[in-house]
């Protein structure tokens, strides 16, 4: 697969012509890793200070926006009028651009780490709620059935049925929230006022495009592979836990 | 009565939460550049409403233009890739990866390409609608049961006929997810990536720029109108499912 | 008699896969005439299903040959002489049930007015020209079974595949089915081959039973239903009903499986 990437990417350079300005060798991006900034760091280096600033902001945020999420769709499963008032809100939430307000979020809480996890969380809370409390309620009338005649206890149900039962639906919505966790954070570090973060690294590598434009490649590059790695990591997570899962439902 | 049941709790909620909204702003006399009180933030909306319908339309093309491009190159590649389910079963995976890049990280490199104005905007949009539409569609076509092969080949039909009159209609439901998620993933990769960078006259940077200076209740306006927006664009595309499939709906499940 | 309809002669099938080469069926020879109703029975993985679709050129045999009305399955299928009905029905959520029994004639490019004429008087045979403009999740099971029957006849077969057909249904559905199903029958004077679990049904719609053994399956034996006809409720009370019933699961007890059992009890 990489290899193929590099063909076609230099196969595309050589046979439109197309300058560095417009698409640098693949050595060019490898090479702006090993040069040095202007404080005397090497490319390398900066760029993994700054992606993990973003990872752990990302991280963060993913597991408040998780952890929020799930306990508003628990809410939700056990009051009919907690769901009526606040989910077709949770829902209607995903149809506006909810992103546009990250200027806002950042102007509430300042620049720090902390506004970035919550735009992040925000971004991650939406989908875990929604799937989620469809998960809780996909459970199989005859199992419910069931566990009622066994006398369970509504946390038992909870715990032994409707839990389980929502898994794969929860973890479709992590795979999609993990690379959303990680735009939050970089949109998170744009506005004016940011000194960490792929964001930053992304917007003042724009300015200077002109001078070494594989430095923006190679900034689009890692923050790329920062959302490749939190998807896929919580993929594997997803395959060990619902191994037993047959179908995986598409949202 | 039932609509009142269903809806009577969320217009609660609604009207809870403005009034809550005023009231602690009133209460605590929050400053307005920090947290504009809603009556203040449509005031501003009445005051600065020729400049939000003018960003607004111009982000709001930029939307459907890189919707239109992106979801239709993703119908039509799909319906390609379908002609061959060998070849369709080894590319769908990676396109189903494409969901963990994000694609948004690249809208500098767009304004490089497409310049800063509409066009880097638009081949943003394009890419961020293209795969889901591609993935979704193509999992339709290729979803027919296996009986219902059996049956179109009992009945000698032609290739032609099969797509026509089985894998487009049977493709449709997943088709439509997929057109009305992308409609709110266009207008979320239209502004965002303005943020990126873009003319003052757009949405995206009117929000940032006015955000940045604690212009905060044009802030809110603005983005109330990319929300507003965002709504119509959604509900549009769900009135055309709606038209184009009317077996769909009648069930009343939807 | 002339020339019968299906004609199977040493068909075989193995079908290959990872997991290594299983030979689904061994030298079948059958052949079904005009107007005959022959049903298949066999425990499960007995190749019946196979047999069906290699008679309807679904599935190529490994060897042996198949002639429907002297042709090869192949230019049978591209003549339109097939009429198949599957266990589920197969119906089409985005066309009324009109629609979905005018497919075959679509597909097939029939004139309009027989495109019109002709579903109209199959719903009406199967009882259901009422329910023309329903969607087919507006229909019962049982009703959009006998959709697919409506669906099946459009292009007057002349053989009809039917592959457990009422497998999903209930007991009560499937026997007030099953009559419909012979009185279409009678009213088309159509051939059917048909699949079967039920020994029940097998008795009372069928000319001739095939009873088959499993792996490979093979053709057990052949028993001839001479019940009169009209078949009507009081068939299924009559002696020689039960007596058919009777031979014919005794036939299917004839498994090599069960037989190694017999064998130890007479080793005793």
């Amino acid at each position: 697969m990489v290899v193929a990437i590099a063909v076609v990417w230099e196969g595309g350079k050589a046979l439109f012509a197309l300058p560095s300005y417009q698409l640098p060798h693949l050595h060019e991006i490898a090479a702006d890793f090993l040069r040095e900034g202007a404080g005397g760091e090497r490319w390398l280096w900066i760029m993994a200070q700054n992606a993990s600033y973003t990872a752990l902001e990302s991280l963060i945020g993913f597991a408040l926006g998780g952890v929020t999420g799930l306990v508003l769709a628990i809410g939700f499963a056990h009051s009919r009028w907690l769901e009526r008032g606040l989910l077709p809100y949770v829902v209607a939430s995903q149809t506006v651009p909810i992103l546009a307000i990250a200027p806002m979020v950042v102007v509430w809480l300042g620049t720090s780490w902390f506004s970035k996890a919550v735009i992040a969380a925000y971004l991650t809370f939406f989908p875990v709620t929604v799937n989620m409390s469809r998960g809780l309620r996909a459970v199989d009338p005859d199992a419910l059935a069931m566990m009622r005649a066994l006398a369970a206890s509504s946390r038992q149900i909870l715990f032994k049925l409707r839990f389980p039962a929502a898994l794969p639906y929860l973890f479709t919505a992590l795979r999609i929230s993990a690379t959303a966790s990680v735009i939050g954070a970089i949109v998170g570090e744009l506005p004016v006022g940011s000194r960490f973060g792929m964001g930053v690294v992304i917007i003042n590598a724009a300015q200077y495009y002109n001078w070494r434009p594989a430095n923006l490649w190679a900034a689009i590059l890692v923050s790329a592979v920062i959302g490749i790695v939190f998807y896929h990591a919580v993929a594997a997570v997803e395959r060990r836990v619902v191994s037993w899962s047959r179908t995986a439902p598409v949202v | 009565m039932g609509y009142v049941r269903d809806y009577a709790p969320a217009a609660l909620v609604l009207v809870m939460g403005l009034v809550l909204w005023e009231a602690v702003v009133f209460a605590f006399s929050i400053e307005f550049y920090l947290l504009p009180a809603p009556h203040v933030i449509v005031q501003s909306l009445r005051e600065t409403y020729p400049v939000l319908v003018e960003a607004g339309l111009y982000t709001f093309t930029e939307a459907v233009l890189g919707w239109a491009l992106g979801c239709g190159g993703g119908i039509l590649a799909a319906m390609i890739a379908s002609r061959s389910p060998a070849f369709a079963r080894v590319v769908l995976p990676y396109a189903v990866a494409s969901a963990s890049v994000p694609i948004i990280a690249l809208a500098p490199l767009a304004i490089v390409w497409f310049g800063v104005e509409q066009g880097s905007k638009i081949a943003i949009v394009v890419l961020m609608t293209f795969f889901p539409t591609f993935v979704s569609t193509l999992r339709g076509l290729l979803s027919v049961t296996p009986q219902s092969l059996e049956l179109m080949r009992s009945y000698a039909a032609t290739e032609r006929q099969l797509f026509l009159k089985i894998r487009l209609p049977h493709s449709l439901p997943m088709m439509f997810t997929a057109l009305r998620a992308c409609a709110t993933l266009a207008m979320i990769g239209a502004v965002v990536s303005e943020f990126f960078g873009g003319p003052v006259k757009s949405l995206g940077v009117y929000i940032k720029s006015t955000a940045s200076l604690f212009q905060t209740r044009q802030a809110w306006s603005a983005i109330l109108v990319a929300c507003a927006l965002g709504l119509l664009f959604y509900f549009a595309v769900a009135l055309i499912e709606r038209l184009a499939m009317p077996w769909h709906f009648e069930r009343g499940e939807h | 008699m002339g020339s019968p309809i299906v004609d199977l002669a040493g068909v075989a099938k193995t079908f290959e896969s990872r997991a290594g080469a299983t030979e689904a069926l061994r030298a079948v020879s059958l052949s079904v005439d005009a107007g005959e109703f022959v049903s298949v029975i066999g425990p499960s993985g007995c190749g019946k299903s196979s047999l069906l679709r290699i008679v309807g050129d679904l599935v190529e045999p490994s060897a042996g040959v198949v002639r429907v009305k002297g042709k090869s399955a192949r230019q049978a299928r591209l003549d339109r002489d097939y009429g198949i009905v599957f266990q589920t029905p197969v119906l089409y959520d985005w066309r009324t049930v009109l629609e979905n029994v005018q497919l075959p004639l679509e597909l097939a490019g029939r004139p309009r007015a027989e495109r019109e004429q002709r579903p109209r008087t199959l719903l009406r045979l199967v009882g259901l020209d009422e329910f023309a403009g329903h969607y087919p999740w507006q229909l019962s099971g049982g009703m959009q079974q006998r959709v697919a029957i409506a669906r099946a006849l459009a292009l007057n077969p002349s053989i009809l595949l039917m592959d457990e057909p009422f497998g999903a249904l209930d007991e009560m559905t499937r026997e007030r089915l099953n009559q419909e199903l012979l009185q279409v029958c009678a009213e088309t004077a159509a051939t059917v081959l048909f699949v079967t679990h039920s020994i029940a049904e097998a008795v009372f719609l069928s000319t001739r039973i095939v009873v088959m053994s499993p792996r490979p399956g093979g053709i057990e034996r052949v028993v001839t239903v001479a019940l009169p006809r009209p078949r009507v409720d009081a068939t299924r009370a009559d002696p020689r009903f039960f007596e058919l019933v009777t031979t014919v699961r005794q036939s299917l007890r004839e498994d090599p499986g069960l037989a190694g059992d017999r064998a130890g009890l007479r080793g005793r």
